[in-house]
């Protein structure tokens, strides 16, 4: 009661009037307002914390709470909820261990992959070439020779007449053809024209 | 008047799940009445009073697990209460884009709206003395003066010096008997 007092004796040494007003409340409330109130708190903190579904639709819809059920019409597979679907521990797929610097170890898988490459495509390139030259039908050059007729040869020569690779007429076998029926076989106007297109091959006759 | 356990007491029987609702329903019954005035001074209508309450105990149900021992729970809850109610009265006024004086000329026609408000009675002359002071002041006059509050409690409440607490009882007091003499 002592601070009751001092705020009495307070407010007199500040206003004589004001400490002569009335304390008592003016404002009416409703009847039963204060009885009510706790009851009527919990309710809504229940409601807001959802720890009484059941009353909160009993309040919302008192046919809804009434008449309906829970339980599902949906129907299920036998045995849907017994059996495993989940994989075990060891089906499960492992998460993948992210590298801690990518960047850097795809460089070198590039670099590598490249490398393997280029090794590939050598390899590759000196197999088909050296296979080619295995494939290459060889040829019987002193059988093949006697057939071609000899205005063929001659032309060969003289058209690649630097060419060392050439082989020797003599080992060609063409000591076996005989010059003098060859020649009879071409007459003079061809012989004449021949040597007048290679006067060389003329002097060398004639010598 | 009903008498109830000690706040300790109570907080105990809130902190056990098994007594959670019993010890907070005590609480409610032991500081609703003092609590409701409080607001309702402040906001005036008892529909609104109302629901400054609800929310104040409901801040109080969600905020008492991490109330301080140290702190008095009667400090702290009208210290919910007081925010409480000026965030409603903030709220208003943002919501009619009105002004502190057109504020206190609404508070003064909610009051003369209420049942029983009769201008010559000085009751009502009194309320509405205190609806045109300014905020701050008419907060210390309603602390001081219907709930007896020492200035050490109210500086806790309202997080402002004692001494300035106490100027600002002051010019409170001098406005209303200005009002009551004068108005």
């Amino acid at each position: 009661m002592l601070k009751k007092a001092d705020i009495s004796s307070e407010l007199k040494a500040i206003s004589p009037v004001v400490e002569k007003l009335p304390i008592e409340p003016v404002f009416t409330v409703p009847e039963g307002y204060f009885a009510q109130f706790p009851e009527k708190l919990m309710q809504r903190i229940r409601k807001e914390e959802n720890q009484d579904v059941s009353a909160e639709l009993e309040e919302i819809s008192p046919l809804l709470a009434a008449r309906l059920t829970r339980k599902m019409p949906f129907t299920l597979p036998d045995g849907y909820f017994s059996e495993t679907i989940l994989p075990t521990a060891a089906e499960k797929p492992q998460a993948p261990v992210l590298p801690m610097y990518p960047v850097k170890r795809n460089r070198i898988l590039y670099a590598a992959a490249a490398m393997a490459a280029l090794v590939g495509l050598f390899s590759l390139f000196y197999l088909v070439n050296h296979n080619q030259q295995e494939a290459l039908p060889t040829v019987n050059v002193s059988a093949e020779l006697p057939k071609l007729n000899a205005s063929e040869l001659n032309s060969y020569l003289l058209t690649s007449p630097d060419d060392d690779q050439a082989e020797p007429l003599s080992l060609a076998g063409l000591e076996e053809i005989d010059f003098e029926s060859l020649i009879d076989e071409v007459n003079d106007k061809e012989l004449s024209e021949f040597l007048i297109e290679n006067p060389s091959l003329r002097i060398e006759t004639l010598n | 008047m009903a008498s109830f356990p000690d706040d300790n007491e109570l907080l105990s029987l809130f902190r056990d799940p098994q007594t959670k609702e019993k010890g907070y329903t005590l609480l409610v019954r032991k500081y609703q009445e003092k609590i409701y005035w409080h607001i309702r001074r402040l906001v005036v209508d008892h529909d609104d009073a109302n629901d400054v309450m609800q929310n104040v105990f409901i801040k109080v149900w969600r905020g008492l697990d991490q109330f301080r021992e140290d702190a008095r729970f009667y400090t702290w809850l009208y210290r919910i209460a007081t925010n409480e109610s000026l965030s409603f009265l903030e709220k208003e006024k943002k919501n009619a884009s009105i002004s502190y004086e057109d504020v206190s000329l609404a508070l003064s026609e909610k009051l003369a709206a209420e049942k029983d408000f009769d201008v010559s009675k000085i009751e009502w002359k009194l309320q509405l003395a205190i609806q045109k002071l300014p905020e701050k002041q008419k907060l210390v006059f309603s602390l001081r003066y219907y709930d007896e509050m020492s200035y050490e409690e109210m500086s806790r409440v309202l997080e402002t010096s004692e001494g300035a607490l106490k100027a600002s009882y002051h010019h409170a007091v001098k406005k209303i008997e200005e009002y009551i003499l004068n108005g």
